[in-house]
């Protein structure tokens, strides 16, 4: 049980880093769309691949801060729980004790009633959830099996140093996926017979693997079994998919100079062949994602002919708004983080407790 | 040597390939391009890609003449035939080629003439399986 309980104290404080990733990216898009980047796709997911890139770096930036304050100000506390015992004893919060050490000490209590195995609300909620995490796991293996049946049954049409690109007459819908070793774009082998199309989708296809969308797809899947009850992953994998799409198809129509009415027919064709399709739909970046994301599609398509273009933004914008969000997610995680020492604070806070329960007995007596 | 891809059935264009290589029974890419109507305008590239598919599944062998590659169709047409009305028996009509045969003979297309030949099939089947 002592070592479940870091293990869950510490995916506790991920969900919240989480959460606070998506309050920091639904203020960034906020203030993306109000300026000249409303419109550049691909400058707002490279924004928001730099938020998940803090996420992931997140405790590390914690201890950064932290040490960093312990350095700059000795006396200064970062973790929240230690504010707030100073702003305690300094008389700023008016509570008993007691009281206020008990909603300090919240999520130990919550962690210690979910271990103990005690409430059987908790405990059915725990197994539900769980089961629900299987379910997606095996959902992804599935896919995973899925999509390297149809990789190896097809046929290999040509190859570059790191990516194959194949021909397969089980696909309806060109996709791109890895393997451990290898990149493959794998298109429906009727394409040859339209060259237009085909041209349409090598392109696509090769702009997701150049932009390293197959590997993000991949990252955000493992994460789904243990991260989906998060409305803050979902909300965050939604934004992704559909920045995903609009750069990608942004990207393709400047760089190939395709026409973007000729393209977006071909996407809505594509669409149409896979509602009702079964398909692998995780681990795999494809053309089109079928019916559930017809309005992620209807985006596409206004984007398509109605977006204006948009040259790409400056480096020090970048720059700025990653160091931005990295500062924010630093102070942040490093503000949720759990105090086990026993502080000078910490200590006097203890006293008092002691001495308001003495001081109870004693009125009892 | 490279494994050969097992598949029972050829795709639409597939399809297109192998009646042109039945037809003229054996070719090059460029042969079986010239067979196919000239508004297909497909290209040379697609063509030889669509012959290595077939060649791949096994349902053609090909041999080098000089610098060009000669493609012969390893399965007979009426095998071919066969197997594609099997698969539309099995997949369509649940394994009972009766309902198949019954959908068909309730075509409006079919004419007399038609009719005529289907029954002399039948009986002709009937006489060698009872002889």
């Amino acid at each position: 049980m002592t070592a479940v309980k870091p293990v869950l104290d510490a995916y506790l404080e991920m969900n919240i880093v989480l959460g606070l990733s998506a309050v920091i990216w639904l203020v960034a898009r906020t203030v993306l769309v109000r300026t000249s980047l409303r419109y550049g796709f691909v400058a707002q997911l490279r924004t928001l691949k730099a938020l998940c890139i803090c996420v992931v770096f997140s405790p590390l930036l914690a201890l950064g801060v932290s040490a960093l304050a312990a350095l700059a100000w000795p006396d200064r506390a970062v973790a929240l729980g230690d504010i707030a015992v100073a702003a305690y004893l300094r008389g700023d919060i008016g509570m008993p004790a007691t009281q206020f050490e008990a909603l300090l000490n919240t999520r130990e209590r919550w962690i210690d009633l979910v271990l103990s195995g005690q409430h059987p609300l908790m405990t059915i909620t725990l197994i539900a959830l769980t089961l629900v995490a299987c379910l997606l796991a095996v959902r992804a293996i599935r896919d995973a099996v899925a999509i390297r049946k149809t990789v190896n049954s097809s046929f290999l049409w040509r190859r570059s140093a790191c990516v194959d690109i194949r021909l397969s007459d089980r696909i309806t819908i060109p996709f791109a996926v890895r393997g451990l070793r290898r990149r493959h774009v794998v298109l429906p082998s009727h394409l040859l017979d339209t060259p237009r199309e085909l041209r349409f989708a090598l392109a696509h296809e090769f702009q997701h693997i150049r932009a390293g969308d197959v590997e993000w797809e991949i990252g955000f899947e493992l994460l789904r079994p243990v991260l989906f009850w998060n409305p803050a992953y979902l909300m965050l994998k939604y934004q992704f998919d559909r920045l995903r799409e609009l750069a990608c198809d942004q990207s393709v129509v400047a760089r190939k100079r395709i026409n973007a009415r000729e393209y977006t027919a071909c996407l809505l064709d594509y669409c149409a062949r896979t509602v009702s399709m079964g398909r692998p739909r995780v681990l795999n970046v494809a053309l089109v994602t079928g019916g559930k994301a017809k309005r992620v599609l209807r985006q596409r398509v206004i984007a398509l002919t109605d977006a204006p273009q948009v040259s790409a933004p400056l480096p020090v914008v970048f720059l700025g708004l990653t160091l931005t969000f990295a500062a924010l997610l630093a102070v942040g995680s490093a503000s949720i983080q759990q105090t086990h020492d026993w502080s000078h604070d910490r200590l006097m806070l203890s006293t008092v407790v002691n001495l308001e329960r003495l001081e109870a007995r004693n009125q009892g007596n | 040597m490279r494994k050969k891809k097992t598949t029972n059935l050829l795709t639409e264009v597939e399809l297109e390939f192998m009646n042109e290589l039945w037809a003229i029974g054996q070719g090059s890419v460029r042969d079986v391009l010239d067979c196919l109507p000239p508004e297909r305008n497909l290209a040379y590239t697609s063509g030889a890609t669509i012959l290595r598919i077939l060649d791949d599944k096994g349902f053609v062998e090909s041999r080098k003449d000089g610098k060009t590659l000669i493609y012969r169709p390893l399965l007979e047409k009426d095998r071919y035939q066969a197997r594609s009305l099997q698969n539309l028996s099995r997949t369509l009509f649940d394994d009972t080629p009766a309902t198949l045969v019954a959908r068909l003979v309730d075509d409006a297309g079919l004419s007399e003439a038609d009719l005529e030949d289907i029954r002399a099939l039948v009986e002709r089947r009937l006489q060698n399986d009872s002889g």
